[in-house]
């Protein structure tokens, strides 16, 4: 045990100004999970340019409108819960709001992401994913497309149950390519991994779901 | 061709039309991969229901909005709440504290226990499971000096000084409302409001409100706290990027078990929130995610897998 002195003393509380025009000011550097997306302030600050600043209402609510629903799908392949998804959405673009004299622009989606995963990792996580999408395209019951029952309600509960059940980095880079029609690369920044990484990933997915297709086939002969 | 690193992208590259042609020949008729791009071509056709924008934003404006008269509120009647100070300490060492009191009033609570005590100044505690409170009565006017073992969130009665031993040093806070958690292993302080000096041999850190400070085997790292309160008093304990084998000791003490963690797991980090309900769903809670098989045996020990 290395802690032989601890001496804790409270002073009197000055309460914070919380209006965020004033939040750089009292920038937390312990702040990790929001570091790399500030401005730092340096000897001099500089505010942003008012046409790009967050805090601008129009601005940040145009962020809103490109942004939020991406990010839900995304929370969505994590927690397989839509309105769990939509309540982080929420609660990130309040921490954006809170800090936007400090978010870069360019870098707000990074922020985003980021801050909404961190909300993710801090609640507790249900013990089974479940997966519901909207099937566009009825179940095709044409005979000469020779896979037409893979199309069927029956084939189709499995997959999404087979999906659900993959893990969750799979899930997620498997959805986002194919739901948000994202490339690995595109993929591999927002996730902040390797595309090497998205690679493996996604292959494992396919891999899951070739077993499950020759099990169905097997199943039907 | 064998163990070739391409290989465990080679579905992923196949289905991005971006294989080389011998291994696109290497596929070739193969009807599988036929069958599977039906499937995922009819995955790309699925879709999650639109999202509301609008609601979306009218809900965010009216977060908004809340959020300025708490901060109104706080300004106008919250002079008391100035002078008061939050603190969260985490204190971890070995304690010989058995040893130190005789006479002394006594609180101790088990497993998924808790107890609310009110000390003779009406200062209130609330202890948490597998923890052990004591104090003289006879001085309690002089010293407001309490000894703990575990972790006790404190809402103290405004006075003089108010402190809480425990081997690893004497917390003492002008304020009002601090938590104090004391088992081997960690030192951690969190400031909820007003601000706090933490000294630990030569290192020293001063902690704002929302900052907190962690000593693990007396290495410093730091991690802030959107919370009002202690996770404790909500019902969970949260990990943020810790030592597995720290989060199963702590599994351990609180539901007294006894869980077998191979060694080649002890440094995966951990980070979540793990409830308190049960063993079963603190488990699963923790190696779910970790992607970890485990056992519980009929006498309750668990395995990791």
């Amino acid at each position: 045990m290395t802690l032989n002195a601890l001496l804790c003393f409270v002073g009197i509380l000055i309460k914070q100004d919380v209006y965020p025009t004033n939040y750089h000011e009292d920038i937390n550097y312990s702040d990790e999970i929001a570091l790399n997306f500030l401005h730092l302030p340096t000897t001099s600050f500089t505010p942003m340019k008012a046409d790009h600043s967050l805090c601008e209402e129009s601005v940040y609510n145009s962020v809103y409108q490109e942004q939020a629903e991406k990010l839900r799908n995304i929370l969505y392949y994590k927690c397989g819960d839509l309105s769990q998804a939509e309540d982080l959405v929420h609660e990130s673009f309040i921490k954006l709001w809170n800090k936007c004299a400090e978010v870069l622009y360019d870098k707000v989606g990074g922020f985003l992401y980021t801050v909404a995963n961190n909300l993710f990792l801090d609640q507790i996580r249900s013990k089974k994913v479940s997966m519901n999408f909207e099937k566009t395209l009825g179940p095709q019951t044409d005979s000469e497309d020779p896979y037409y029952q893979l199309r069927s309600d029956e084939f189709r509960q499995n997959l999404e149950d087979a999906i659900a059940s993959l893990p969750e980095g799979q899930r997620e880079a498997f959805l986002m390519n194919r739901i948000d029609k994202l490339t690995y690369k595109e993929i591999a920044a927002q996730l902040d991994i390797s595309q090497t990484a998205v690679e493996k990933r996604i292959s494992k997915a396919l891999g899951r779901l070739q077993v499950l297709i020759k099990e169905f086939e097997n199943f039907k002969i | 061709m064998e163990n070739n690193p391409d290989k465990e992208t080679l579905l992923a590259r196949w289905l991005a039309d971006d294989l080389t042609p011998e291994e696109r020949k290497a596929i070739g008729q193969d009807k599988s991969f036929e069958a599977l791009k039906a499937v995922t071509e009819d995955i790309s056709s699925w879709q999650l229901p639109a999202m509301d924008i609008d609601k979306g934003l009218q809900r965010l404006r009216a977060a908004q909005t809340k959020e300025e008269k708490k901060t109104v509120q706080l300004q106008s009647f919250g002079h008391a709440m100035r002078i008061a100070a939050a603190v969260t300490l985490l204190i971890v060492g070995y304690v010989g504290w058995q040893l130190y009191f005789s006479g002394d009033q006594v609180y101790e609570t088990g497993i998924a226990q808790r107890l609310d005590i009110e000390l003779p100044d009406e200062s209130m505690v609330a202890l948490d499971a597998g923890s052990r409170l004591s104090y003289d009565p006879s001085d309690w006017d002089n010293s407001r000096s309490l000894v703990l073992h575990g972790e006790a969130y404190f809402d103290v009665a405004k006075g003089s000084k108010f402190s809480v031993e425990t081997s690893a040093g004497t917390v003492t806070v002008l304020g009002t409302q601090f938590n104090v958690r004391h088992f081997p292993g960690i030192l951690a302080v969190t400031c909820f409001e007003g601000s706090v000096q933490v000294v630990s041999d030569d290192e020293s850190i001063v902690l704002k409100p929302s900052d907190g400070v962690v000593f693990d085997e007396g290495e410093m790292s730091t991690f802030i706290t959107d919370n009002a309160l202690p996770d404790w008093q909500q019902g969970y304990t949260r990990f943020s990027r810790s030592n597995l084998i720290r989060v199963v000791k702590e599994l351990e003490r609180r539901f007294k078990a006894r869980i077998n963690l191979p060694v080649k797991y002890h440094d995966l980090k951990y980070s979540g929130a793990v409830p308190f309900t049960s063993l079963e769903e603190a488990l699963q809670s923790v190696f779910v995610p970790m992607e970890l098989e485990y056992r519980i045996d009929n006498d309750g020990n668990v395995s990791i897998l």
